[in-house]
């Protein structure tokens, strides 16, 4: 099955913080920010090397989570 | 191939009693079924599942009940398996998902299709089972979600990024054994999530629509979740979960 991705965005968001970052992860990776809001996110974690980290960490996470549960399937 | 009448005969029924006669017995022998010309060289397995249902719902037509058991069944049981991730449980969900079908054909409209109103039924009943065999299992997410000072930077610093040391570790069996633990101690329906979004990789909307959820309920709480495993990762490499 092909994962869809949903066209609709969220509102174009200014990125300052680490905790607006974190909240933003998921739409992210999803693809389901608006264009100046992905700028903005990837802005910040070109500044913060603690923001990179958990992302890596988060998508990691989201990569050993499948891979187990498609080893049990 | 799932054997359903072993899943049937789980509940104390005679050896091979068909599924379709238990599911009668517990209807309270419900409406007989209804002899009709209109049944009269039907191909049932040439027909729609649509079309096996409105027989079903109709005449109460027991060929086209088992017909859909028989084509269904494998994926009910892969579902209800991978929602509660135990096989006996998975074999009672089987039972419990056809005994709805048969009791609850007749409220199928038709404006789904029979697949997504079965796939609807099952996740239904795997989280019921789920929530009764996990009770008192899960764990507060709380302390594993990141904490942010006041100017909303990361309140443990430096983030380690362990996400390249984690792969050293990934095909040890204790390890295995961190990650099933920590999938358990979801609450079934954030671990539903989870399997419907990394395993069957459904959409948000897809996942909401199934399990009664908004789009923004389902990223929370897949998100939430994501951030618990990671917590649990992260414990297990000596870092903070937050």
């Amino acid at each position: 099955m092909v994962k869809r991705v949903s066209t609709r965005r969220a509102r174009a968001r200014k990125v300052d913080t680490c905790k607006e970052a974190t909240s933003l992860i998921i739409d992210y990776l999803n693809d389901e920010l608006k264009p100046e809001t992905t700028l903005s996110f990837e802005r910040h974690l070109g500044m913060c090397s603690d923001c990179v980290a958990f992302l890596n960490t988060y998508k990691k996470t989201i990569q050993i989570t499948q891979s187990f549960l498609r080893k049990k399937t | 191939m799932i054997n359903v009448n072993r899943a049937v005969n789980k509940s104390n029924m005679e050896e091979n009693a068909p599924l379709f006669y238990r599911a009668q017995e517990i209807d309270g022998l419900g409406p007989q079924m209804k002899y009709s010309k209109d049944l009269e060289g039907i191909n049932r397995k040439g027909s729609s599942d649509e079309e096996l249902v409105r027989l079903f719902a109709k005449y109460r037509d027991e060929e086209s009940f088992n017909e859909i058991v028989n084509r269904s069944s494998d994926k009910v049981y892969r579902i209800a398996l991978k929602l509660t991730d135990n096989i006996s449980d998975a074999e009672d969900v089987i039972q419990e998902v056809f005994i709805l079908v048969y009791k609850k054909a007749k409220t199928f409209r038709g404006e789904s299709r029979f697949s997504t109103w079965l796939y609807r039924l099952t996740v239904n009943v795997a989280l019921t089972k789920l929530r009764q065999s996990k009770r008192g299992k899960e764990v507060s997410l709380d302390g594993y979600m990141p904490k942010f000072r006041e100017d909303g930077h990361h309140l443990v610093r430096p983030v380690v990024d362990w996400s390249q040391e984690v792969d050293k570790l990934v095909l040890n069996k204790e390890f295995r054994q961190l990650i099933q633990q920590a999938m358990d101690q979801l609450q079934p329906v954030d671990r539903a999530v989870v399997v419907m979004s990394d395993l069957e990789e459904m959409s948000n909307r897809e996942i909401g629509e199934l399990l009664g959820l908004s789009v923004q309920a389902v990223k929370a709480r897949l998100h939430r979740a994501r951030l618990f495993l990671r917590g649990r990762l992260a414990i297990r490499l000596g870092y903070s979960p937050t």
